[in-house]
């Protein structure tokens, strides 16, 4: 394995004095050495960890008195744009256009019934939804634009935005829309945004529930939505439609007194 | 060396260049490898469709449990210690400090102070109440910490299924 030569061709010092010296070969075992390199390796192999944690994120609104809330337009009358969607302490969840009682629904179908009332806002259907969210990740993906299209157009104008949905076609090799089919897209991108919804869920439910819902919105792309404190009213609510068991809450109240608005 | 007439070859396999390899990916793994605190509290995180990265350092981990307790910790156990976020028991071994909802955000303003911390993150047992968590959101955004990171797995088959059914 290995071996050490220790040269026996040095020249004694002085002049005339010289004396034999036996060639020593130096052979160190490594094989010790070696065990425990391969030891070592075989445990950081085993100990490194390659997959970082995975997140969600979650932007909470700021919540202070002297900032106003975000506008939002909201149909005044019908308040069909926007569903409150609660959630029980048993973990069931009901769903509520407007001011309606709500309605229970199946964990499953959430997702679906978020793309539907999206296609709804602009009386399409979902294959067509599912295109224009395809596009929209084109386009904000696209390394020339980097934003959202409505965004887009709020900075350059409608005929940059057009343009710029013909540039991002072109690199993905799509076809081109044309120019009405172009207004009418846009027109429907703003209607698709405008769906509302408003998350409440009950403080005995699970936190798998919120971590349910936030995800099935962003699978759905339902990008407006906001929690909101579960009040008497809901539970209530929810317990006329029989969803909740009701009952005194045993959790401790909040720390910080809900501001009623 | 008086040699026989028939002389044994003894076979020798160099193993210096196999050796050098092992030294090789021994180095490399040895510096790669970043020891993951053990874990005090085992929970059980929640899957999404989310496949964001959380970063190895620069963050403050809220973690509760089941029961709702929560304790909070930085990437390593001694930047715990020395921040307080866990205190010396009676028989002498380390372990994190409960906290309450409450006591959260002046810690992570210290923390913020110090540079160490630009990232807050809760890791939150999926059978924990909802109550708990929602004490935490609020308290946080009460003190202008809007972003928060919820530690999901991901969760791959019901997307696939999804996508299937459309």
């Amino acid at each position: 394995m290995g071996a050490v030569d220790l040269g026996g061709s040095k020249k004694p010092a002085g002049g005339g004095m010289s004396w034999k010296r036996p060639r020593v070969n130096i052979r160190i075992d490594m094989t010790p050495m070696v065990d425990i390199a391969f030891l070592l390796l075989i445990f950081f192999m085993v100990t490194t960890v390659f997959r970082l944690p995975q997140a969600m994120e979650m932007n909470l609104p700021e919540n202070k008195a002297d900032t106003p809330p975000p506008e939002s337009k909201i149909f005044e009358k019908k308040l069909l744009n926007v569903w409150v969607m609660r959630i029980g302490d048993r973990d069931s969840i009901a769903v509520a256009v407007g001011n309606d009682s709500p309605k229970p629904l199946a964990w499953d179908s959430v997702r679906a019934k978020l793309l539907e009332r999206r296609a709804a806002m602009f009386n399409g259907t979902r294959e067509e939804v599912m295109k224009m969210d395809a596009l929209t990740d084109l386009f904000r993906k696209s390394e020339s634009s980097k934003r959202d299209i409505l965004k887009y157009e709020k900075d350059f104008g409608a005929p940059a935005l057009f343009m710029k949905i013909d540039s991002v076609a072109d690199a993905n090799k799509l076809p081109r829309m044309s120019e009405p089919d172009k207004q009418k897209f846009f027109e429907d991108m703003k209607k698709i945004d405008q769906l509302v919804v408003l998350a409440k869920i009950d403080r005995k439910a699970k936190y798998l529930s919120l971590v349910d819902l936030v995800d099935e919105f962003n699978v759905s792309r339902t990008f407006r939505f906001s929690i909101d404190r579960y009040t008497t009213y809901d539970d209530s609510l929810m317990r006329l439609a029989g969803f909740t068991t009701g009952g005194p809450k045993d959790l401790p109240a909040p720390v910080f007194a809900p501001s009623e608005g | 060396m008086a040699a026989p007439k028939k002389r044994r070859i003894p076979i020798t396999i160099d193993m210096t260049p196999m050796v050098d390899i092992a030294f090789l990916l021994l180095i490399f793994f040895m510096s790669t490898t970043v020891f993951r605190k053990p874990e005090e509290v085992q929970v059980k995180i929640p899957t999404s469709h989310s496949s964001f990265k959380l970063p190895e350092r620069g963050m403050v981990v809220i973690t509760i449990t089941p029961q709702d307790t929560i304790y909070m910790s930085l990437e390593d156990a001694a930047l715990d210690y020395a921040n307080s976020l866990s205190e010396q028991k009676p028989d002498g071994s380390i372990r994190g400090k409960h906290f309450t909802a409450d006591q959260i955000p002046p810690v992570i303003n210290a923390l913020q102070i110090k540079r160490l911390v630009n990232r807050v993150v809760i890791k939150c047992d999926k059978e924990a109440n909802y109550g708990t968590v929602e004490n935490v959101m609020e308290t946080l955004q009460k003190n202008d910490l809007n972003i928060l990171n919820l530690v999901t797995d991901l969760e791959e088959e019901r997307a696939v299924q999804t996508s299937a059914g459309g």
